[in-house]
């Protein structure tokens, strides 16, 4: 036994040292990370459904104004000008979509999963070799085999076989990380500044005007001298109110959307330097922790907004 | 990018309020309303073209690159699948190596070795 712990030991000292692997720390920051992406990259795409859906709804607040003639053409050119845009939206959705599978095969690599598997079956063969052992000794009348080197056998199998997945999965980690750093950033770059630009800039603010206008429209078309002026007047008010609320929750969804798609590159940027430095993380990394926050929140805002 | 498109959507919301400001109760059912009522159509649907075209410049935007993401995360797929087979190998030589120990066990102690 001293014997074979004697070139053992050095052996799987070796193997330690000669291949970086990453931590069990490491690994799971990356999960994490990976987990957390995959969450985050549906809520680009519900903001702008969202956006698509209001302003048909808005239009649809004066098409009683609308001559008779033309109301049905209204209703139907409203409709098909929706459709077409989540269309696109769809389209658009597919695109950031590429960072879901880019997250789900980040989150599959640094899984456990094909270490672990290897215990049980090095621990049966540990099992069965004392078993041999101590059947062999019963047997033989000459100098006895040593006793317990079955667990000796299946610990080294097992951590040389572990070793050698973990060293080779770091390795590929590692690689493949890299290369997605550059595509993560300017993905995130380019659609945190558009989903800026469009949500935030442009249809944001202009479905608040169109609804400004749509009332002003709405209460242009009540006869002044009518009976039921304040009464329509209030009803229409009501619908108007709730669609206030509805642009509200948008924009501040829209918001928490931009501002977690920044976090994705910084917090992508921070797993590369820690893999670089080689450091021990003892604690979820700071920028993983941020765009966990920022995703809970997002969640929470859905859940909140449901289907207004 | 086209400047020009930037903010295409307000400057039609701004159009449409002055059409719908002359679209009232008072010229309700009238040849001109009727006119009116048209060019307010027309803007709403300009207003959808230029929704899709904002969409379209987002998907331009957002395309730039992500192809070799997604050949990334198609690499990093496989890459897992070969770490999975290089483990259930070993996994399989260990059972293999337990089962004939086994059978050496048990052919030793039934005294046919």
């Amino acid at each position: 036994m001293k014997r074979l712990n004697r070139y053992l030991i050095p052996f799987l000292l070796f193997l330690c040292l000669a291949c970086a692997s990453l931590s069990k720390s490491q690994l799971k920051s990356i999960q994490s990370y990976a987990g957390l992406l995959k969450e985050n990259s549906e809520f680009p795409s519900v903001a702008i459904n969202k956006c698509i859906n209001l302003k048909f709804d808005i239009e649809l607040l004066n098409s009683g104004t609308f001559s008779d003639s033309l109301v049905n053409k209204k209703l139907w050119m409203s409709y098909k000008g929706k459709e077409e845009a989540l269309k696109k939206a769809l389209k658009v959705n597919l695109t950031v979509k590429i960072i879901t599978h880019y997250a789900t095969a980040l989150y599959n690599l640094s899984s456990p999963e094909p270490i672990e598997a290897l215990s049980q079956s090095s621990e049966n063969l540990g099992k069965n070799v004392d078993k041999l052992v101590e059947q062999y000794n019963s047997l033989s009348a000459g100098k006895d085999l040593p006793v317990g080197i079955g667990p000796l056998i299946s610990g080294a199998l097992s951590l040389a076989g572990k070793h050698f997945i973990r060293a080779k999965q770091a390795h590929e980690i590692k690689k493949l990380i890299y290369a997605g750093d550059t595509l993560i950033g300017i993905l995130t770059d380019n659609l945190a500044a558009e989903l800026e630009k469009l949500l935030i800039k442009e249809w944001i603010p202009a479905l608040k005007a169109d609804l400004a206008t749509r009332q002003e429209n709405l209460l242009a078309n009540l006869n002044p001298k009518g009976d039921y002026k304040a009464y329509y007047a209030t009803q229409y008010n009501k619908e108007i109110a709730a669609i206030i609320v509805k642009i509200d929750n948008i924009e501040q969804l829209s918001r928490e959307v931009i501002q977690a798609t920044r976090k994705i590159k910084k917090a992508h940027a921070q797993i590369i330097e820690t893999m670089q430095q080689k450091k021990k993380i003892t604690e979820i990394l700071s920028e993983t922790y941020e765009l966990y926050l920022s995703v809970k929140e997002l969640a929470d805002l859905y859940k909140k907004i449901g289907n207004n | 990018m086209n400047t020009e498109k930037i903010n295409a959507y307000k400057k039609i919301v701004e159009t449409l309020k002055e059409a719908n400001a002359l679209r009232t109760f008072d010229n309700a059912g009238t040849p001109e309303r009727v006119e009116l009522d048209k060019a307010a159509l027309i803007l709403e649907e300009l207003s959808w073209k230029i929704i899709s075209e904002d969409l379209a410049r987002l998907l331009d935007a957002v395309s730039y690159k992500a192809n070799e993401l997604k050949d990334l995360g198609k690499k990093m797929k496989e890459k897992y699948q070969r770490l999975i087979n290089i483990s259930e190998k070993i996994e399989k030589t260990a059972d293999i190596i337990g089962v004939l120990v086994d059978i050496i066990t048990k052919a030793l102690a039934a005294g046919l070795i």
